[in-house]
């Protein structure tokens, strides 16, 4: 029974998955927000979300564009305002983010990404659940058609987020 | 109106039902949203409830197990609820302290869930304002939506009012026309009626005027003779007026009106009362058809009793009625007369002259049955005789205006009428104004008219007069005034003036008469002229003479003039009336009169006081010695022989004279005082003349005396000059000389200057005495000077007399010094200051004029008189001479020695030469040295005076100072 369960789940992950690559929407973002105020040291205030694109990937910039013009001047949640700041890939080592946002169209560059993280200590989200799935993301988000969030546990470990206890009841952890 | 009033309350309904039903709108909706407010906050209260509670399942459940919840529809619930208050703050807290999550900072205005469990508790805060978000927005929306729905509403009302307004009017034209309708009908059925009812009007009216018509047609053809028949008496009418003859005008008229008329006769008839009263007619104009004989001629028609033939006439022509008649009507006694004359249709008008019966006109035609007389003939022809009345009565007044004309015109009256406009213009003047020599027909033209007549004396007062009448309240008047004639002469006149005024009291005109009374004022005049006079000489009586006595005593009073009253008669001359008769002494007294006349000044005055007694008034003279010239006069010219009828008779006269004074009490005394004289005169041997004082007699007998001698002294070469020779203090060098005149007197010896000096001022022989001086000086200086002395210039006396006559001086200086050769820079005049203040205050210019001729000028005797800087300034001072008294008075005070060499050293800083007389020794000249410290030829002083021959000696080079010291104190000792 469990195991049908997973399953379902992960093929609704992975439909997710598919129609996440394809548009990040408003609520993504939303329940982005609530998501990191369940964190056991939560962002408070002004928190600057970087929005990784892919510069070579047209695709992949205008994800981070069209994220950018959703949050605006700043998507509030509890005592949260998220601010994003568009980062290009080629300066992921310099970005001085609290957070990373993994838009789609990445590619190759994926491997590359998570070292720079867990060696930075920056836990990542993403709508792409493959990218938490192969650990490069440390949480993934589906919104439609009902919430869903995938946290990547390793990742986790490695970038020193942990999240609330009633939270870990909310997700599914792998 | 009620129609328009009924709209607006239809306007005004629709929008009150409006207004109400969107109130109501309003409030339910804002009843509503206050509830829905409630509502939502309830809601979200109970959401973050079951958050918090879901929460703390799941953290209870965390605790237990590790496995997470699958997702059901609790956790959708959840996520919902985050995800729709995003702003809500989630946290737990274990004992008080923060475990997860982040705790609100504000919960002030924050909806508060929280769930407690044993070892936790959960809490989420939620701000209203994010709990009422979607509130908001809808809350705006529904806002936004009803207010569009109120303006629909408001929109929707405005067309329906408008369409009511516009059914409304639409509604009331369709009335108006409707009622238009109305009366277009009704008039329509009037006008039909009115125009049956004045057809048949027309009908008769057109009966009528046919028939006037024809009537009018007869009525225009009798017009037409009326027309004629006034022309007729139209053209007579203006023969009447125009003819000078009436008689001839009158003939004029009966033919016109008879031929008009078409009548055979037309007489012109006077009617008198006969002896029974009964009226007779005579015939005194006549006209008749060609062919017929006068009925004039015919003597059964003269002084025909019309009373008793023409039947009426006696008693209807006196009141004025018209009398007609045939021959039949006529009497038979006297019928057969007027049918041989062939007289048979008879019309009379009488003729009324000023309200009385004077004659008739009668139309005679001889047809048989009577001729019939239309309105129009009757009234013409008593217009005719009306007429005739009027120009006979015209010609009476006429008459009776020439007859009063004529007497005016032979009256010495002038009428006249002035219009009563501003400045009472000539309207009216009888032509006798020509007796003054003026046309009536220039007076009216000229704008002044008679005004201007009036001599310019009179003008004031007649202008007064005018005025007075003028006035509202003027009255007639009566003024007398000179008129000026044709020939520029004046006559005195009367002008007797009357306003004349309407019912509104405003002055219509002024008539008046002038009459001459020329011949009246010459009598009244010579009339006062003989109440003033002497009726046998001429003079003025004793009346007269006390008038003027009276008035000089007055003048004198104020003024302290001087004069004096003469009172003289003829010596002996009882004896001439009784020897030769009264009339060679009225003769003698004649003459006497005109030389008395003939001694004295206009202004004085002589006067006869009876019989052989003479007063003289003599005025304004400058002292006593004037009235004792006078009175010398007189006496000397009545001692010429005067050639009365063949006798050749001579008179000596003694006069007494009273000399005004302070002490006078009145004329009267002075007239006294003067006739005691005369008897003085008369004890004293007669033939001179005597003053009321002693002192007086002696003082003018001996001044009258030197006058006489003087002007012989003058052709008898008794005056003399003498020379002060001007010598400088120091060298005794002659720089001027200065020429004194003296009289060797036959009897008094010699006499200086000062002795008879002022009696040639005040006799008028100054101006000779001068005239010698400078003629007599300048000649010596001349022989001096040719014989080759040196002698800078003549220094002579300039005397008041002189100055006054400045152009015979002027003339003297020029052609003197011409004559001998000289300058008038060779002369210099001293000039006290006495003098000099007279020139200075009445502007005489003489002095600069001599100044100007080159002549110099000194001042005499400086600081004796009127001393004044300016005059060595203004006019230019050659020389400062100090009188002889500051050197005597120097020699004894030190002050006045003083005072001596200041008056020298003013002179010397100004410049002007300084000349010191008195200086007679060598004590003097020492002493005028050391006082005035000057240079030997800035300090002069004058020697004594010498004659020509001594002073030519001097000049030559004798010895001077003993001699002039010599000199000097003789001079002084005489």
């Amino acid at each position: 029974m469990k195991l049908l369960k997973v399953t379902i789940l992960l093929s609704v992950l992975v439909m997710c998955n598919l129609h996440a690559a394809a548009e990040v929407t408003q609520r993504d973002m939303q329940v982005t927000a609530r998501a990191l105020g369940f964190l056991t040291k939560p962002f408070t205030g002004d928190t600057l979300m970087g929005i990784l694109y892919d510069p070579q990937n047209a695709r992949s910039l205008k994800e981070a564009e069209e994220i950018q013009t959703m949050l605006g001047s700043g998507l509030q949640s509890g005592g949260l305002t998220l601010r994003a700041q568009l980062v290009p890939l080629d300066q992921l080592g310099s970005a001085s983010v609290d957070l990373f946002f993994l838009t789609g169209y990445l590619g190759d560059s994926a491997d590359l990404l998570r070292a720079s993280l867990a060696t930075r200590k920056i836990p990542c989200v993403s709508t792409d659940i493959e990218q938490v799935r192969s650990g490069r993301c440390v949480m993934g988000i589906v919104s439609a058609p009902r919430v869903e969030i995938l946290v990547n546990r390793k990742a986790a470990e490695e970038t020193g987020t942990s999240f609330a206890s009633m939270f870990r009841m909310m997700i599914l952890e792998i | 109106m009620n129609r328009k009033g009924h709209a607006w309350q239809i306007d005004k309904l629709v929008f009150i039902l409006i207004g109400i039903a969107l109130a109501a709108l309003w409030s339910v909706v804002a009843a509503f949203s206050v509830l829905e407010r409630d509502f939502t906050l309830d809601r979200a209260s109970e959401q973050l409830a079951m958050t918090v509670a879901t929460l703390a399942d799941f953290n209870e459940l965390s605790q237990q197990s590790a496995t997470p919840i699958e997702s059901n529809a609790r956790t959708e619930a959840l996520w919902r609820a985050l995800l729709r208050y995003p702003a809500a703050s989630i946290w737990v807290e274990t004992q008080g302290v923060v475990i997860d999550g982040l705790p609100a900072l504000d919960l002030s205005n924050s909806i508060v869930a929280q769930e407690i469990r044993s070892n936790f508790t959960v809490f989420a805060a939620l701000p209203q304002a994010e709990a009422l978000a979607d509130w908001y927005r809808t809350l705006w929306r529904r806002a936004i939506l009803l207010g569009l729905t109120s303006l629909g509403f408001v929109v929707l009302a405005y067309f329906l009012v408008r369409a009511l307004k516009q059914r409304t009017l639409v509604e009331r034209d369709a009335a108006v026309l409707e009622e238009r309708n109305a009366q277009l009908t009704r008039h329509q059925l009037t006008l039909e009626q009115t125009v049956s009812k004045r057809t048949a009007d027309l009908k008769v009216v057109n009966t009528r005027l046919e028939t006037e018509l024809v009537e009018r047609r007869a009525t225009e053809q009798t017009l037409r003779e009326h027309d004629g028949l006034l022309s007729s008496v139209a053209k007579g009418a203006a023969e009447l007026l125009g003819s000078r003859s009436l008689d001839q005008a009158i003939e004029v008229l009966l033919q016109l009106v008879g031929q008009t008329l078409a009548v055979r006769r037309v007489t012109l008839n006077t009617v008198v009362s006969g002896i029974d009263g009964n009226l007779l007619s005579t015939i005194e104009h006549e006209w008749h058809v060609t062919g017929l004989k006068n009925l004039g001629d015919d003597a059964g028609f003269k002084s025909v009793d019309i009373s008793a033939q023409l039947p009426g006439a006696g008693q209807i022509l006196p009141t004025g009625g018209i009398v007609t008649f045939s021959v039949n009507d006529i009497p038979a006694a006297f019928r057969e007369h007027y049918e041989k004359a062939d007289l048979r249709s008879f019309l009379l008008v009488p003729v009324h002259v000023e309200s009385r019966l004077w004659g008739h006109v009668t139309f005679i035609d001889n047809a048989e049955q009577g001729r019939e007389w239309n309105w129009a003939e009757t009234d013409t022809l008593r217009t005719l005789a009306g007429l005739v009345g009027a120009a006979i009565a015209r010609q009476r007044n006429l008459q009776e205006l020439s007859d009063a004309n004529m007497i005016v015109q032979n009256t010495p009256t002038v009428l006249y009428r002035l219009r009563g406009e501003p400045g009472l213009p000539l309207a009216y003047v009888s032509q006798n104004i020509s007796k003054f020599g003026h046309r009536a027909d220039d007076l009216l033209r000229s704008e002044s008219g008679l005004f201007g007549l009036v001599a310019e004396e009179h003008r004031d007062a007649v202008s007064e007069v005018m005025d007075r009448i003028a006035r509202p309240d003027g009255q007639s008047a009566t003024i007398e005034y000179k008129l000026r004639t044709g020939k520029g002469d004046y006559r005195w006149v009367e002008n007797r003036c009357t306003p004349i005024r309407d019912e509104q009291n405003r002055l219509k005109e002024v008539e008046g008469i002038i009459i001459d009374i020329t011949e009246r004022k010459q009598a009244e005049e010579k009339i006062a002229a003989m109440a003033r006079t002497d009726s046998l000489t001429g003079l003025a009586n004793r009346a007269t003479f006390n008038e003027r006595l009276h008035d000089a005593f007055a003048s004198a009073k104020r003024h302290g003039s001087l004069f004096a009253v003469m009172y003289l008669d003829l010596d002996h001359f009882k004896d001439i009336n009784d020897t030769l008769g009264h009339p060679v002494g009225d003769e003698l007294l004649k003459a006497v009169a005109k030389r008395l006349q003939q001694c004295i000044r206009e202004s004085d005055l002589v006067a006869r006081l009876g019989g052989d007694e003479y007063a003289v008034l003599q005025l304004d003279i400058a002292e006593p010695a004037s009235a004792g010239i006078l009175a010398h006069n007189i006496q000397q010219f009545m001692s010429r022989p005067f050639q009365l009828s063949g006798n050749d008779l001579r008179v000596t006269t003694s006069i007494g004279i009273c000399l005004f004074s302070e002490d006078s009490d009145s004329p009267e005394q002075m007239l006294v005082q003067a006739d005691l004289a005369l008897y003085r005169a008369k004890e004293e041997g007669r033939n001179t003349y005597r003053f009321h004082s002693d002192d007086l007699d002696r003082l003018v007998m001996e001044r009258s005396e030197l006058t006489d001698d003087l002007r012989k002294a003058l052709e008898a070469k008794e005056l003399v000059l003498r020379f002060q020779h001007q010598m400088t203090l120091e060298g005794e060098r002659i720089v001027g000389t200065r020429a004194v005149v003296g009289w060797n007197h036959p009897e008094r010896g010699y006499l200086l200057a000062q002795e008879f000096v002022p009696v040639a001022e005040k006799s008028g022989l100054i101006i000779g005495l001068a005239h010698w001086v400078l003629d007599e000086a300048c000649h010596c200086l001349s022989i001096w000077r040719s014989e080759g002395m040196q002698l800078k210039r003549m220094t002579l006396p300039l005397t008041g007399a002189q100055l006054k006559d400045s152009r015979t001086l002027l003339r003297d200086i020029a052609e003197t010094t011409e004559r001998w050769g000289l300058k008038p820079d060779d002369i210099e005049f001293d000039v006290t200051e006495a003098i000099l203040a007279q020139a200075t205050f009445t502007g005489n210019e003489v002095l600069t004029t001599l100044r100007d001729l080159g002549c110099h000028i000194a001042i005499d005797k400086f600081g004796t008189e009127y001393s004044s800087i300016d005059y060595l300034r203004n006019y230019s001072m050659t020389q400062l001479k100090i009188d002889r008294s500051f050197v005597d008075e120097a020699l004894a005070d030190v002050k006045a020695r003083r005072l001596l060499g200041t008056m020298i050293r003013l002179g010397n800083d100004l410049g002007i030469g300084v000349v010191v007389d008195g200086i007679e020794s060598d004590a003097r000249r020492r002493l005028l040295a050391s006082a005035a410290q000057v240079a030997s030829e800035k300090g002069c002083y004058y020697g004594a005076a010498v004659s020509a021959a001594e002073a030519g000696a001097l000049l030559r080079g004798e010895s001077m100072s003993a001699f002039a010291e010599s000199e000097g104190r003789a001079e002084t000792s005489r």
